[in-house]
């Protein structure tokens, strides 16, 4: 059974480095930055946009999320269901669906803020929310909150400094996991770039497909390894997490 | 250090229709450790989080060494905390756990009072370890550490013994009142066990439904318990049938003084296993139905007619009353209290 699921998600990846491989220049073209933007500026625009988005959607879901479910589990737990459901409605809602309501909306954004393809980072943000809050969420589980909160308040700690110093800490892998999440997404992420008319990393692949395939096929591989890379340290950090707890339960205290 | 007198009036806090405070009045002398007591529910947390400030109050006022703190919100009360709940920031050591609070208010040798803490506490050879890395009894000691380093004018125990082991609790139990006595300050200790409470307080305030029934010395307490509910909740008591005449009820044979005055005849007396004595007798009226060892004491209980009756009496005695045992039942003529 694993062997054919190997075989399923290997087979394409061999595929395309076997494709990408039939034209000697194109692997050292990828990793020579000034060459590759010099013949494909689209391209070179595309990684750069998408870098951007990816950044700063992971920052702009931190800012609002982790506060945002910090202080729900605090001080407003009646409105934990009401945020969940509202965190995970952007999946439930087809990307193609999401596009024709962002659509007059990004009319707006347009007039106010310009074309730019780094202002796709307000929709990434909504798209990356399931994901998001499921990995806060579950950090903000694994902690008793109210009470290291409470232990913080009663030390002297305002609000800022029990999120800051106390809350964040301890959440710091669950964190570290929604970003590197919305980092995957953000990269992958074509429909709604390419419906609205931006730029990115998916956008310029698929152009690029029209005239150098192999190009093309080399870039896509390198976003999959680069996101392979980034869920593995996802995983990686997870385990990490399950290790000192797992430590914890070895030792033999002392009364 | 010296402690600050603390007075809580005429608090009131509501959850839904439940009342949680019904008026609640307190006064804590300063230096003194009240130890709060009553059963699940009874409004004894929810008075030591409005005078934490985690909770606010819907009526009354909170006053701190004559200071009013009502409006205060936790972080600027200056009370140190141990929760029931282990409440050590999973991140720091045990020393950084102290020196927390002594940071955030900005004091010098901060390192070096959090090492005298813990050393306080008995844990100081821990101070580098992680609170994972700690029993419970130990996380409890770095907390009341951590409580007491930022010097606070009242500290606050929300049965803070509750998650141990018994022999652990009982060793913190008397540490904490050894380390509340040494640097005398203002402690408001809520617990539901009864025994904890008698063994560390200067007083207990016995709790029923957001009101204060009784607070009294721990002997007061138990000897001459003011309520009925107070008399039943604190330590055991047999319910025996009795007959109120005046000042008196009678009771298996034996006259009892009252402590308060009976409004019926036919009534139901409190009486302690400690007073109730019993002797082999083949003519005698009980019979042992059942003996229980505890250690130096053991529980006897008698069957009095249709009355079942626990006597408390020195284990070396159980030789003589085992089961099926005729039995003389007397009770000492101390004062009891009625049943509602």
């Amino acid at each position: 059974m694993l062997l054919l699921l190997g075989i399923f998600f290997l087979l394409p990846m061999a595929a395309m480095v076997e494709f990408s491989t039939r034209d000697s220049q194109t692997w050292p073209l990828l990793v020579n930055w000034s060459k590759l933007s010099e013949t494909y500026p689209d391209l070179a625009e595309g990684i750069v946009a998408s870098l951007g988005q990816a950044a700063l959607t992971a920052l702009l879901m931190l800012v609002l999320l982790v506060p945002t479910a910090i202080w729900v589990r605090l001080r407003l737990p009646r409105l934990r269901r009401i945020v969940e459901f509202i965190c995970l409605l952007p999946l439930t809602i087809p990307a193609i669906v999401l596009v024709v309501g962002l659509a007059p909306v990004y009319a707006w954004v347009t007039y106010f803020l310009g074309g730019s393809s780094l202002t796709l980072v307000f929709a990434y943000t909504i798209l990356v929310l399931p994901y998001a809050y499921r990995a806060i969420d579950a950090g903000l589980s694994a902690i008793d909150v109210r009470t290291l909160a409470e232990a913080a308040r009663s030390l002297g700690a305002g609000w800022g400094t029990v999120m800051w110093r106390v809350v964040l800490p301890n959440i710091r892998s669950a964190v570290l996991s929604a970003a590197f999440l919305s980092v995957a997404l953000v990269l992958g992420e074509f429909t709604i770039a390419s419906l609205l008319n931006r730029t990115n990393l998916q956008v310029a692949i698929e152009l690029l497909g029209k005239s150098s395939a192999t190009v093309s096929v080399a870039v896509s591989l390198a976003a999959l390894l680069l996101a392979f890379v980034l869920l593995l340290l996802l995983s990686l950090i997870g385990d990490r997490r399950r290790g000192g707890a797992a430590a914890v339960l070895t030792k033999e205290p002392r009364p | 250090m010296t402690g600050v007198a603390v007075q809580l009036t005429g608090l009131r806090r509501t959850f839904g229709t439940v009342h949680a405070l019904d008026d609640l009045d307190l006064s804590i002398e300063p230096g003194e450790l009240i130890a709060l007591l009553g059963p699940s529910g009874c409004g004894k947390t929810t008075a030591l989080r409005v005078l934490a400030g985690l909770e606010d109050a819907d009526g009354g006022q909170v006053l701190v060494g004559g200071k009013d703190v009502t409006g205060l919100p936790a972080n600027r009360r200056d009370m140190g905390m141990v929760f029931q709940a282990y409440s050590l920031f999973p991140h720091l050591t045990a020393l950084d756990n102290v020196e927390f609070g002594m940071r955030l208010r900005g004091r010098r040798k901060a390192a070096g009072r959090a090492r005298e803490m813990l050393e306080l506490v008995g844990i100081e050879a821990f101070a580098g370890r992680y609170p994972h890395q700690l029993s419970g009894g130990q996380q409890q000691r770095v907390a009341l550490a951590r409580a007491l380093a930022i010097e606070p004018s009242v500290l606050l125990l929300d049965e803070p013994l509750s998650a141990l082991d018994a022999k652990v609790r009982v060793q913190l139990r008397d540490e904490i009142r050894r380390i509340q006595t040494s640097v005398g300050t203002t402690t408001l200790f809520v617990t539901h066990d009864q025994e904890e409470a008698l063994a560390v307080a200067d007083r207990v305030g016995v709790m029923r439904a957001g009101r204060l029934e009784q607070l009294a010395s721990p002997a007061e307490v138990y000897l001459q318990p003011s309520t009925p509910f107070v008399a039943d909740f604190v330590g055991l008591s047999n319910r025996l049938p009795g007959t109120a005449t005046g000042s008196e009820v009678e009771v298996l044979g034996a006259r009892l003084p009252l402590l308060t005055p009976a409004s019926g005849s036919s009534v139901t007396a409190l009486v302690r296993p400690e007073s109730v004595d019993l002797a082999a007798d083949p003519d005698g009226a009980g019979q042992v139905l059942t003996t229980s060892f505890l250690g130096p004491i053991s529980k006897v209980t008698v069957t009095v007619g249709d009355v079942l009756v626990v006597a408390q009496v020195a284990s070396g005695r159980l030789g003589e009353l085992t089961a099926g045992t005729r039995v003389r039942v007397t009770l000492r003529p101390v004062p009891v209290t009625l049943a509602d």
